[in-house]
């Protein structure tokens, strides 16, 4: 079965990142219809759509947009979310760099919907090549008059500006973005005040991702229920999938959400190589608690992963086979999160550090039974104690591993080896 | 005001305090490490977890504001292990050096750990933690980052109270600690109330590093004596020392928070180590020699009397506004026995320019004192009476807490000098040796602020008292006592006090303004003085 592709429709064209080639195919007219919409029909067009976000959370985008104070004497700030630093997540990175303006498309008319004049996109450090295409496609759609003073004749002002992170995980937590874009450090802020109430430079602010950005176009295009018949009910359209790991064909996948997760490795995925039993599937981007092979049979949705213990995430899929040792796996997980965290909270600053510590002994071969039980506590003290949820990002899959391959771990620990 | 209930406690609380202000008031107190009353709120220590009903998480209490119906439970069994893993994070790479550390024994820390914590470590030991150098964030201030937790109430302070900006975080995760801006040090004016805040032993005094353990010092509420603001303090001394061993700020919304300045926290040290006088001493010929209370005050008594019935003018008395109000009184009530000899007063400006709103330009702390209880106590009154003694026009001269040469211009100094030499006697009751003391007949060794009883009246006319603290060394005694040992002499009933706050008790019949005023009345906060008198 091919992929049912709206989002990565013209990926694969000659130059398909220019603005030429976006016009050849239909693009910007979402906004021009946009424009003659009022900006609450928007709104509305995009809740009825279903329309999650697609950075890991999967709020509804229209939900989110109705908490900006329609009257607010602030200026409104949006700001595109382009920080994909999740290990195992790439979904954005094609879009920024393939397709730009389609997202482009979707940040001015979201702007539009939220009286937004100013929209930021903050694109991770990492991606100077991403940074390169956007801002040709900010200036090309300056060019056309897709940006700045009265777009398309319509009396709406947008400005867009590009802001390159430095390379922290963090700041692709919504307020360590705002931090960043402030020319802070990039620490989360507690919450509440909601970016929607105090946001970029005290102000009410949408942080939305790429990914759901670029949905909105097709939304405003092909009309709020089109898009709602796409997927599950309550998990509509189509959702990139980023496979990778031990899979014959890793990519990435745009699949109606609700797409069985063994279906998406076996047909699309090509299987694993050699044919090699699965041991472990990341479902959602690092940060998910793991799959074992036995679980794999379920719907790729929001509600459904969240349901079996896990998260849909950035929908980036990372496939382990028998030749994976889930110890190195987690210790790799906590040296990750361990460097990343930002080190405001304790649970996370010191849980991180002390989550690798005791994963490295253990994979050294100098690890105790008691230790797994000290890396369950801490897991448990790590999740929902935090200011954001870059510990629990850490302590979910750490603590899916250590349950579900306890055996291992107890097997390693008594054989004392490395 | 909103209703809300705290471990079944229901009360009505004012609109706006957080659940862990809140829980004060219900007499329940939540551990915390990064909040505090007067920075803004990060909600990073995540120390103050507790329960809310209706929310699945724990809550920090610090960013929960109450509201009308909020249910808070602290005492859950989820609460509570919460907060105790929040101490078992927090200990796995602090050193655990409470026994040679300077905050043991009062550090927030310690305190929460015994109440929450797990009494034993799951980290191993020592080897087990990573290590950091210590360092110095300026020639005062010691940074520990292995004992430093990151609740950032130092680089607030910086950011939010002083607004000086010297510090900030680098580094991210486990590799985060506070750091100095590059070109600065931390030394403004307030900086070493970083070191009260701090909730660990991470910032510390380097001058008295380890010279102090809390339990040892008794600790005496007091007012700081070196600017007109009156800031409240707690003085430190330890017995088996028999000095001062530090100055921390006492909490008075009214006047100066929760802070003091770095002079009022380190200053003690001077006063302590001046050259301090211990005994009478009497000028024999050409000789000085120690003389006993008795033969000095007879000496002074001696003297003055012969004044009573002379020319009231070629007497004088100067004071200065390091004076008490009590001293300040008795040296009013000393001239007006004397047929009203002029009594002058050094004090400072009456316009106020106060840096971080702390620290005053008027380096006198009973400047509005003198103006209220030294009638006489005008720039222009005491113009003309230093021009009469530099005119050899005053023969009998007592000064007290007062150096005549720092009343005088710098051309004055040696008119000064020769009139000093050839005066027929000069008193002066001082705690150190002035330069003016080396003209004198007597001289007397007085109390510091540190070691009497007595009430300044602050710049905005607040009363609030001095405690000693701590005996005056060798035969000092305070200068109210030695005020009435020599008024004594001229009138034994005007002057038979038998304590500072008897002195106040007729302050307050006398004095405008000061109507009421007792040791009782001023309390720990003081009281400011009736509105129409001086300030």
């Amino acid at each position: 079965m091919p992929e049912q592709r709206i989002i990565r429709n013209y990926v694969d064209r000659t130059n398909s990142y220019t603005v030429g080639s976006y016009l050849s195919s239909g693009g910007y007219s979402a906004l021009r219809k946009a424009l003659g919409m009022a900006p609450g029909e928007i709104t509305d067009a995009v809740k009825k759509s279903g329309l999650r976000g697609r950075g890991g959370a999967g709020f509804p985008a229209g939900i989110k947009w109705s908490f900006i104070p329609p009257d607010s004497k602030k200026p409104v700030y949006l700001c595109c979310n382009a920080d994909e630093s999740e290990p195992g997540s790439f979904k954005d990175r094609e879009i920024l760099e393939k397709d730009p303006h389609q997202m482009i498309e979707g940040i001015i008319i979201a702007c539009y919907a939220i009286r937004s004049h100013k929209a930021y996109i903050y694109i991770r450090g990492e991606m100077p090549y991403g940074a390169k295409r956007i801002q040709q496609a900010i200036e090309e759609a300056y060019e056309h008059g897709y940006l700045g003073k009265n777009i398309l004749l319509s009396g709406f002002d947008l400005d867009m500006k590009l802001y390159i992170g430095a390379g922290a995980y963090i700041c692709g937590e919504e307020t360590g973005l705002l931090e960043s874009i402030e020319g802070k450090k990039g620490e989360p802020r507690p919450k509440p005040p909601f970016p929607a109430q105090i946001g970029l430079f005290g102000c009410p602010t949408i942080v939305n991702n790429v990914e759901t950005l670029a949905c909105v176009p097709h939304i405003i295009n092909n009309g709020a229920d089109w898009f709602a018949s796409i997927g599950t009910p309550r998990n509509t359209g189509t959702k990139i999938f980023g496979l990778s790991g031990h899979v014959n064909k890793p990519g990435l996948y745009e699949l109606p959400l609700g797409i069985n997760l063994l279906e998406l490795i076996e047909e699309y995925g090509g299987g694993t190589p050699g044919g090699r039993k699965i041991k472990a599937v990341s479902p959602g981007g690092s940060s998910s608690a793991v799959f074992s092979a036995d679980e794999l049979d379920i719907a790729m949705d929001f509600d459904t992963v969240a349901a079996a213990g896990s998260m849909l995430g950035t929908a980036g899929v990372t496939v382990m086979d028998e030749t994976v040792s889930m110890i190195k796996v987690a210790q790799n997980l906590a040296h990750f999160y361990r460097d990343e965290s930002c080190g405001q909270c304790v649970q996370c600053r010191e849980g991180t550090w002390w989550l690798e510590k005791i994963l490295r002994e253990i994979d050294e071969g100098k690890g105790s039974i008691e230790h797994l039980d000290i890396i369950l506590d801490a897991c448990s003290q790590m999740r929902g104690t935090t200011i954001c949820a870059l510990a629990d990002g850490c302590a979910m899959p750490i603590e899916s591993i250590v349950r579900k391959f306890r055996d291992e771990f107890e097997e390693h620990i008594k054989m004392g080896h490395s | 005001m909103p209703k809300i209930t705290i471990d079944g406690i229901e009360l009505d609380v004012d609109d706006g305090l957080n659940v862990i202000q809140a829980a004060a008031v219900a007499g329940i107190e939540i551990p915390h490490f990064c909040y505090h009353p007067s920075l803004s709120v990060v909600a990073q220590c995540r120390q103050c977890l507790v329960e809310v009903e209706g929310v699945p998480k724990v809550l920090p209490a610090c960013n929960t504001t109450v509201r009308d119906g909020l249910v808070v439970k602290t005492d859950t069994e989820k609460a509570f292990e919460a907060r105790k893993a929040a101490v078992e994070f927090t200990l796995i790479n602090h050193p655990l050096d409470c026994p040679i550390c300077d905050k043991g024994g009062e550090c927030p820390l310690q305190m929460t750990t015994f109440t929450h914590g797990p009494g034993y470590s799951r980290v191993g030991g020592p080897e087990d933690k990573k290590v950091r150098q210590k360092s110095y964030l300026s020639d005062r201030i010691m940074y520990d980052a292995n004992r430093c937790i990151m609740c950032t109430r130092c680089v607030r302070f910086t950011d939010e109270v002083t607004k000086t900006h010297e510090l900030g975080t680098t580094g991210r995760g486990f590799r985060k600690k506070i750091s100095v801006f590059p070109g600065k040090t931390l030394d403004n004016e307030l900086a070493g109330n970083v070191i009260d805040i701090c909730p660990v032993g991470a910032l510390l005094p380097k001058d008295t590093l380890h010279d102090e353990r809390v339990w040892y010092m008794e600790f005496t509420d007091s007012v700081c004596s070196l600017c007109s603001t009156g800031c409240n303090i707690t003085v430190g001394v330890d017995p088996r020392k028999g000095e001062v061993s530090r100055i921390r700020p006492r909490i008075n919304e009214e006047v100066n928070g929760h802070w003091i300045c770095d002079r009022g926290r380190f200053d003690y040290k001077e006063i302590q180590e001046s050259t301090r006088l211990k005994d009478p001493i009497m000028k024999s010929d050409k000789d000085y020699e120690i003389a006993s209370w008795e033969n000095a005050i007879n000496g002074i008594g001696a003297r003055l009397s012969g004044m009573k019935s002379g020319d009231a003018s070629a007497c004088a008395i100067a004071g200065s506004a390091r004076l008490t109000n009590e001293e300040m009184f008795l040296v009013a009530k000393l001239s007006s026995t004397l047929g009203d000899c002029p009594a002058i007063c050094a004090t400072g400006t009456e316009k106020i320019e106060k840096k971080f709103d702390l620290v005053s330009n008027d380096p006198y702390p009973n400047s509005a004192g003198a103006r209220n209880l030294m009638a006489q106590a005008n720039g222009d009154y005491t113009k003309t009476t230093i021009d009469s003694l530099l005119a050899g026009r005053i023969d009998t001269l007592v000064v007290i807490e007062a150096d005549l040469f720092e009343m005088v211009s710098g051309q004055e100094k040696d008119a000064l000098s020769r009139a000093l030499e050839k005066i027929g006697f000069l008193a002066v009751i001082d705690y150190k040796l002035t330069e003016t003391a080396r003209y004198a007949h007597v001289i007397l060794p007085a109390a510091s602020s540190y070691e009497k009883d007595g009430t300044f009246t602050n710049d905005a006319g607040r009363v609030q008292k001095i405690k000693k603290a701590i005996s005056p060394p060798g035969k000092a005694k305070p200068g109210w006592e030695i005020l009435c040992m020599i008024g004594e002499k001229l009138d034994k009933a005007l002057f038979s006090y038998g304590s500072a706050s008897d002195v106040m008790d007729d302050i307050s019949l006398k004095t405008p303004g000061y109507g009421g005023m007792s040791y009782d009345g001023v309390g720990t906060v003081g009281k400011v003085i009736e509105h129409g008198a001086g300030r």
